[in-house]
């Protein structure tokens, strides 16, 4: 019975030792594989978050001249210029042509340019457009 | 348990040689591929430019005066032109003059030139000249494709943008090349509108792109602080033309106008004329580069009549209605100025003196009062030292202490109607802006807040007082004197405006120049200042203009006066300030009407005065 025992655990150490080691192969392999994969996807998240951060500063800048573009088209001396091409010269209203309204649309009462409305004529005038002599300025 | 035991040992070594062998590989491997190692060349350190901030209107973020813009700047390289060689696969490579075209048509330069760059680039020159800067995506896609262009370098620029062009440029001023505010609000909150610039370290390929997964450092640049200004832009556009229509029509050289609010203090619009282009400021001369508003001094002239008399009173020291003669050689007084031919009745009012602008009056009324007294109510008005406005340059003004330095005694009289010491333009719209203000001067100020990139509040100017100039009472008294300056009666009637009460005083001061002992003869600065609605003030505006040779326009009532109208009705309007005379808005149809009317009643009051001299 002694003789047995012994034999048979000897046979199970080796098969034992066998799954161990091929445990341990797998477990390298299986490693180095996750490695490759992850070091991978990381280079490309982080290509893409180049590419990501680069078009967001191009469209950060595209954003930032547009809007510049957009706010020098409305500066009071361009609105007028804009205004005259039109032939129109516009004053600033009297305070008798105001008209403050309420939410519903009617005029508040108590105004005198409501008292006064149909006597006065619109602060809008037609004028002759004189193109301007000014040079276009360029940058240099 | 056992079994645990037993499975840590197996496990734990495993777990731990595995780690330490892929460390082992990826250091390896690492070694041999990476470029790191093999090529330390390949790092880089990179700053990132930095914004600087922007400089906003009273409107707030849609309503920019200055920006800085992200701009390319092409720089050719000759060199690098006429070695490079640029194909396309599959295409024979391109010619240099090929190269040269395109570059010239894109940015549309003219193609002989940029040859000319290339061919013969100039002796003792940097290697790269400048070619352009501009914002053009488009071109700049095709300036930086490889397989149509070489030997173009490509450089980040931020570009300071002044959106109004030559508007405001005095208050904005103007920055170096190196984005170092030189002038103006740029320079004086330049720590604050500079920002911090950020940088990135990291690696590149071969082919001088960024490796992003090497990526070492990446410090993020943090925007300069905003500055929001109490300036509002319409107003200060219609102050500029109303100031240019006035300067080309009197013939006057130079002139500066200030608009304030009259309850705070805040400045709302500040001209200069001459003025300049920002982006020039480098190339202008030097007399351009001054701010009027604030950095220069001079005589007042009769506008600080109504300060003696409001000294005066506030102390006690007379009423409005003391009568005074209109004796210029009263034994009494040591040489009084003179009236410029004026023949008054022989007895006069306070009131009356400065409706009709009377040096002899006031003159004596100076020398009553003494010069320490005069000089302490000078003082409270904020004469003689800064107003702390945030504007780089400001003036204190001359104004000599008495008790230190004594007084001659014809300066007794003379100081009283505003000769014989400096002011500055803010300084003189200061102490009439307590006089709107019930007495109280609050300190003018042009910043209405500075916030960080991160939204923080840097500064914030609320209104503050300056100091008590004179009681409420006093300065209610003075309105009521000086609404009779712009009446048919005054010496500004055509600053008068239909609807409005103003109250004002002008003042023509005789101007010295360097060289020239005494007074410049014939030449003068026109000055009007004035408050509107004189019922409940809301506004002060102070327009002067500086004649540099003889005209018929020199008093303030005539030239100053009507551009004050110009803007100050403009401004009502603008800020819907209901009229505290609406019966002029019936009684005259226009303001045509209104004008002729007036001028009507000022010829018929004129020639009263005139026919009944004593």
């Amino acid at each position: 019975m002694k003789r047995n025992r012994k034999t048979t655990r000897r046979m199970s150490v080796m098969a034992a030792t066998t799954a161990r080691f091929g445990a341990i192969l797998l477990v390298f392999f299986l490693m180095v594989i996750f490695n490759i994969l992850s070091s991978n996807r990381c280079a490309h998240l982080l290509k893409q978050k180049g590419v990501l951060e680069r078009d967001l500063a191009r469209l950060d800048d595209a954003h930032l001249r547009e809007s510049t573009r957009w706010e020098a088209m409305k500066t009071p001396d361009n609105i007028e210029r804009a205004l005259l091409r039109h032939g129109l010269k516009m004053p600033m209203p009297r305070y008798d042509q105001n008209v403050y309204m309420n939410r519903d649309g009617r005029p508040r009462g108590g105004q005198l340019s409501v008292a006064k409305a149909g006597q006065r004529t619109t602060p809008t005038k037609s004028v002759k457009y004189v193109a301007p002599t000014v040079k276009r300025r360029t940058v240099r | 348990m056992a079994n645990w035991g037993d499975s840590t040992r197996f496990w734990g070594p495993v777990i731990l040689l595995g780690v330490l062998t892929v460390y082992a590989t990826q250091q390896l491997v690492r070694s041999h591929i990476d470029p790191e190692v093999s090529a330390p060349n390949y790092n880089f350190e990179r700053p990132v430019l930095a914004r600087r901030g922007s400089i906003y209107s009273s409107y707030g973020k849609s309503y920019p005066f200055v920006k800085s813009v992200p701009y390319w700047e092409y720089r050719l390289d000759p060199v690098a032109m006429t070695n490079a060689v640029v194909r396309r696969r599959g295409e024979p490579p391109r010619p240099m003059k090929a190269i040269v075209r395109t570059i010239a048509e894109a940015m549309k330069l003219d193609y002989r030139s940029v040859l000319d760059k290339v061919v013969n680039p100039p002796k003792n020159a940097p290697r790269s000249q400048f070619l352009c800067i501009s914002s053009d995506a488009d071109m700049h896609k095709i300036i930086a494709d490889s397989h149509l262009v070489r030997g173009v370098a490509i450089n980040d620029r931020q570009v300071r943008q002044y959106i109004h062009g030559r508007h405001l440029s005095h208050v904005l001023g103007s920055v170096n090349a190196d984005d170092i505010g030189s002038a103006g609000i740029e320079l004086r909150f330049n720590r604050e509108l500079t920002g911090t610039p950020g940088t990135i370290q990291g690696m590149r390929d071969a082919r001088g792109n960024e490796l992003y997964d090497k990526r070492k450092t990446s410090i993020p640049p943090i925007p300069g602080a905003d500055i929001y200004l109490t300036i509002d832009h319409n107003i200060q556009f219609e102050v500029e033309d109303a100031l240019k229509w006035g300067v080309r029509e009197y013939g006057a050289a130079e002139g500066w106008s200030i608009v304030m609010d009259a309850k705070t203090g805040a400045v709302l619009a500040m001209a200069s004329l001459p003025d300049f282009d920002p982006p020039s400021y480098g190339r202008i001369s030097e007399s351009a580069k001054i701010n009027r508003a604030c950095a220069f001094t001079y005589e007042p002239g009769s506008v600080m009549k109504v300060i003696t008399a409001a000294a005066a009173i506030d102390a006690g020291f007379i009423g409005p209605d003391r009568v005074y003669n209109t004796d210029r050689f009263d034994s009494r007084y040591y040489k009084l100025p003179g009236d410029a031919g004026h023949v008054w009745e022989p007895t006069m009012t306070i009131r009356d003196a400065i409706v009709h602008s009377s040096n002899i009056v006031i003159g004596k009324l100076g020398f009553d009062f003494g010069p320490s007294r005069l000089y302490a109510g000078m003082r409270k008005f904020g004469f003689g030292e800064k107003t702390g406005i945030e504007l780089p340059g400001e003036e204190f003004g001359i104004l000599i202490n008495p008790d230190k330095r004594r007084w001659d005694k014809a300066t007794w009289s003379r100081a009283a109607i505003g000769q014989a010491f400096t002011v500055t333009a803010i300084q003189l719209c200061s102490a009439y802006q307590a006089i709107a203000n019930d007495g109280m001067r609050m300190k003018p100020h042009i910043v209405n807040k500075i916030v960080a990139s991160d939204g923080k509040v840097l500064l914030k100017n609320e209104p503050t007082p300056a100091g008590r100039a004179i009681s409420a009472k006093t300065a209610k008294t003075m309105r009521e004197v000086m609404l009779g300056v712009a009446s048919p009666a005054g010496t500004a009637r055509r600053a008068a405006i239909r609807g409005y009460s103003v109250a004002g005083k002008t003042g023509t001061a005789q101007k010295h120049l360097p060289g020239i002992k005494g007074y410049a003869p014939g030449l003068f600065r026109a000055t009007f200042c004035g408050i509107t609605p004189a019922s409940d003030p809301k506004l002060v505006v102070l327009v002067t203009l500086d004649f540099n040779a003889k005209t018929q326009y020199h008093q303030g009532g005539n030239s100053s006066g009507p551009i004050f109208r110009r803007i100050a009705s403009t401004v009502l309007r603008y800020l819907r300030i209901p009229p505290d005379r609406p019966e002029e808005l019936e009684e005259f149809k226009d303001d045509d009407e209104y004008d002729r009317i007036m001028m009507e009643r000022a010829s018929k009051t004129k020639t009263s005065a005139i026919e009944n001299p004593q």
